[in-house]
């Protein structure tokens, strides 16, 4: 009764900022962070009847987004890796200074992780699910969620180590 | 005994039951040097949150809403079409005199939806995120929740444009953000709080008192043309709706 199309198209455009939040966890460049999220909002529009009404409408569409952008990382992961290699460096090094530098690295550290680590990473500690919820939208069982999500978290950790108050 | 990795995670991750936790917390008060990578773990946390959070509050792409509406993306950012002649669904706009004189040059970058530029930052207050949805605060929560639209003087920080009904009974009010960069958006009365729906920015500064005539801009109205049951509120019903708090009316 409350998830007709209407309701559930006017769901997603509340959605939409957090879509591109997680979306810019899981790939680095905006446009395609932007190309992900509109090719999950399709496909949701689509595919609306799959969505149980019992289940948070944004989990739901980070699945699908979790699965496009795999199919999409699959087609160009050649040219991808080659490309990133390249930026990487040269954002790293990136003098914007104050606090972009730092955003710059927190994002650059987040592409040398694998995807799924990185799709763990976003789902749990950027978008507050739990293992539960974010196992439910990769698809795993929880202890493969867990394991990648603390590598993730671990190399990370390494990565940005450097910053702030030094344990 | 020292905690696993696996535990110390799911501690900061707030995953551990009860009896877990405390027996974490135990272990945590007599081991600094737990209580060292615990604070690296968190802070990893609030990195993350600090380079991703500042996403949400970006303008979403015109190509995004229109594909959350099941529109085709526009083919390029076109300027909108010109305001539309005021349509008798804004009987409350009109009569408050209500202008927006620069809705048609900042047409070309306006954008629907969940819009709020980053220069709203510099606003802090007005537009909060709960649950990850956004929700009024502040000076436009109180506006929304008091402002007859037509009693305003122009001298509010917010201001209400127009009051109306929803097919499901729900109370919606479009509201404008002064103060720096012209800012307008639309607010609907939902689980006891002001949710925004709709936020939309320019590119430039808005000049000058809210005196002159004249309507909505279009992509707001068109939104509201799409959500609203009936015709606007007069000032008759908004004061009894704010008379109920804006609570759902069937």
């Amino acid at each position: 009764m409350s998830s007709g199309p209407a309701t559930v198209r006017r769901e997603i455009v509340a959605l939409l900022p957090r879509l591109r939040r997680f979306a810019r966890t899981v790939a680095r460049d905006p446009h395609d962070a932007d190309d992900l999220v509109q090719i999950a909002v399709e496909r949701a529009l689509t595919h609306g009847d799959q969505w149980r009404p019992g289940s948070p409408l944004a989990h739901w569409i980070f699945g699908i987004m979790r699965n496009a952008w795999i199919d999409e990382t699959r087609a160009r992961s050649r040219r991808r890796r080659s490309l990133a290699g390249d930026v990487d460096v040269e954002e790293l090094r990136d003098p914007a200074g104050d606090g972009d530098a730092d955003l710059l690295s927190v994002e650059a550290a987040m592409t040398r992780l694998p995807d799924e680590q990185r799709l763990a990473v976003g789902l749990v500690l950027v978008e507050g699910l739990s293992y539960k919820e974010a196992a439910a939208v990769m698809d795993v069982p929880i202890g493969t969620l867990t394991s990648r999500l603390a590598r993730g978290r671990d190399t990370l950790m390494t990565l940005l180590g450097g910053r702030g108050p030094t344990p | 005994m020292t905690p696993s990795d696996e535990t110390l995670m799911a501690y900061v991750d707030g995953e551990l039951d009860t009896t877990a936790r405390s027996e974490f917390e135990a272990a945590l008060a007599r081991d600094p040097a737990l209580a060292q990578r615990v604070e690296a773990a968190r802070r990893l946390r609030t990195t993350l949150s600090r380079a991703f959070d500042p996403v949400l509050a970006e303008p979403v792409p015109e190509r995004l809403v229109a594909a959350a509406h099941g529109r085709p993306a526009p083919a390029n950012v076109q300027p909108l079409p010109a305001p539309r002649a005021a349509r008798p669904i804004f009987p409350a706009a009109r009569a408050a005199g209500w202008s927006w004189p620069q809705w048609g040059a900042l047409a070309a970058s306006l954008v629907l939806g969940l819009l709020l530029g980053p220069r709203l930052l510099s606003r802090p207050g007005t537009i909060t995120t709960q649950d990850g949805r956004l929700v009024a605060a502040g000076s436009l929560a109180a506006a929304l929740d008091t402002q007859l639209a037509s009693t305003q003087t122009g001298r509010e920080p917010a201001h209400i444009g127009v009051s109306f009904r929803t097919g499901s009974g729900e109370y919606c009010r479009t509201f404008d953000l002064r103060g720096g960069e012209a800012l307008a958006g639309l607010a609907c009365r939902r689980g006891g709080r002001w949710q925004v729906d709709a936020v939309m920015t320019a590119g430039g500064e808005r000049s000058g008192d809210y005196t002159s005539a004249s309507g909505l801009p279009p992509a707001l109205a068109a939104l509201v043309g799409e959500r609203i049951a009936g015709d606007a509120l007069d000032a008759n019903e908004e004061a009894d709706a704010r008379a109920r708090s804006w609570e759902r009316h069937r």
